[in-house]
């Protein structure tokens, strides 16, 4: 983090706003304004409710009609992935969303792992919530765009790592509208404890930030001295800005081979073009703080 | 959840519902109605919540679809005035307080909406991204133009580090 971001936080830290009383006054208005839930409750927000109704229902018509999530189980029975010989966790899509008029292209695959486990429950309501949440969003953008906008929003998955020990699912956001943006998102069980892993989790005390910064530095240093088309911003700039920040949230994926790898997304650590940047981290960077539980998972 | 239940999870985190609405509409009328209304909405919707351990998210991204809806529907006014009339919790780097809010309300959608809920109420950019509804590498790129110019304009007006 930069002078000046730490600056920033420090003042609008302090700075936090109250709640006005007005608002306070507000929120006591509608809490008392409601009616109980239930068959009379919902008669009466449905009142409440008309002519906010009518104001939306063509944002739900436009959805009714041409976005179509498939929801059967036999429908994801029949798409679901292909289980490879040896893998030992299954993922299948369990909802579609597809839409092609011409200017906007919606394509969305739900997974869903077929696992017991906290760690498959929570990935699978976060990869839930996710796309639910980017195709409302995606339909809302283009209800209110004009008639020749364009844009498209594409979300694939795939297993990156699926073995007896551990399983890595990663998602594939893709979209385009004034301009583009390609996210991953790696979601990963130690399918010993069917827990959802993170890359803090692999650790036992912070010093391994320092540690991987320092290589993942080190690598980027040697690829712009060896070829001078390539930028990484393991700094932050001259303005304060930028600059490499792992933290125990950040993605990762552990190879088939034994190693760390360390993925960014797209112009977090590099300019758009130089699309979205991995490197891998030998274990002796990190050994010394690995958690026990983990160490043999490394080479 | 029944309604008392609702009430209690709004009380909870009703301040940051407020910040989320004053961040997109900057004027305390109109974030004190998107909140009305999100709350509203939220009720009305509340069996489309299948997970209660969501619902801070759950909410705040209503509240803020409300002012953003409730944006589209009339001219973003601005009302810098507003911000000088913020009450300080203290007055230790008061002046410097003032012109960093004063910074931030100048910014446009969505970057306003991004370093509010980033710097003033600390929410991790995961968390950003679903109250916004985009990607988290799109709030981080929000974070990275916003700190730009907020830099700028600090910079004019003399802020100091």
């Amino acid at each position: 983090m930069s002078e000046f971001d730490r600056t920033l936080k420090k003042l609008a830290a302090e700075e936090r706003r109250d709640l006005p009383d007005s608002a306070r006054e507000r929120v006591d208005a509608v809490l008392s304004s409601l009616p109980e839930r239930g068959k009379t409750g919902a008669r009466q927000m449905t009142a409440l409710y008309v002519r906010r109704i009518a104001a939306y229902a063509a944002v739900f018509i436009f959805a009714m009609l041409i976005v179509l999530p498939n929801v059967s189980s036999a429908y994801a029975e029949t798409l679901g992935k292909v289980p490879l010989i040896g893998d030992f966790v299954r993922v299948v899509t369990v909802r579609s969303y597809f839409l092609d008029d011409g200017g906007h292209e919606l394509d969305v695959e739900v997974p869903m792992i077929k696992e017991k486990g906290n760690g498959a429950e929570e990935i699978n309501r976060d990869t839930a919530e996710l796309t639910e949440m980017l195709v409302e969003a995606f339909c809302k953008e283009v209800e209110i765009s004009s008639p020749d906008g364009h844009g498209s929003l594409n979300i694939t998955y795939d297993t990156v790592l699926n073995t007896e020990r551990w399983f890595t699912l990663r998602l594939c956001i893709s979209e385009t509208a004034a301009g583009s943006a390609v996210t991953y998102r790696y979601y990963h069980i130690d399918r010993e404890s069917g827990q959802q892993i993170r890359l803090g989790d692999l650790f036992e005390d912070d010093g391994w930030i320092d540690a991987l910064e320092e290589a993942l530095t080190r690598q980027m240093r040697a690829e712009m001295a060896a070829d001078g088309n390539l930028t990484y911003w393991y700094e932050p700039d001259e303005a304060g800005f930028g600059g490499l920040a792992l933290d125990g949230e950040h993605d990762f994926i552990l190879t088939p081979d034994g190693n760390l790898m360390i993925p960014f997304d797209e112009y977090e650590i590099a300019p758009g073009y130089m699309g979205t940047p991995f490197f891998t981290v030998e274990t002796e960077v990190f050994d010394d703080f690995l958690a026990e539980e983990y160490r043999d998972l490394f080479r | 959840m029944d309604r008392d239940e609702f009430g209690e999870r709004v009380r909870e985190y009703e301040r940051l519902m407020y910040s989320v609405a004053f961040a997109v509409l900057r004027n305390e009328t109109d974030a004190c109605d998107a909140m009305g209304d999100g709350i509203l909405r939220a009720y009305s919707r509340l069996n489309e919540l299948r997970d209660v351990t969501v619902f801070k998210t759950w909410i705040l991204r209503i509240v803020h679809n409300t002012a953003v809806d409730m944006i589209r529907k009339r001219h973003d006014t601005v009302c810098l005035e507003e911000a000088a009339q913020i009450p300080m919790r203290d007055c230790e780097n008061a002046e410097e307080k003032l012109v960093l809010r004063e910074a931030v309300n100048r910014l446009k959608l969505p970057y306003r909406t991004a370093v509010t809920l980033f710097y003033y109420e600390d929410l991790p950019t995961e968390c950003i991204a679903r109250i916004m509804s985009v990607p988290t590498v799109t709030v981080r790129q929000y974070l990275y133009r916003a700190r730009k110019q907020l830099k700028e304009m600090l910079s004019e007006e003399d802020f100091h580090r």
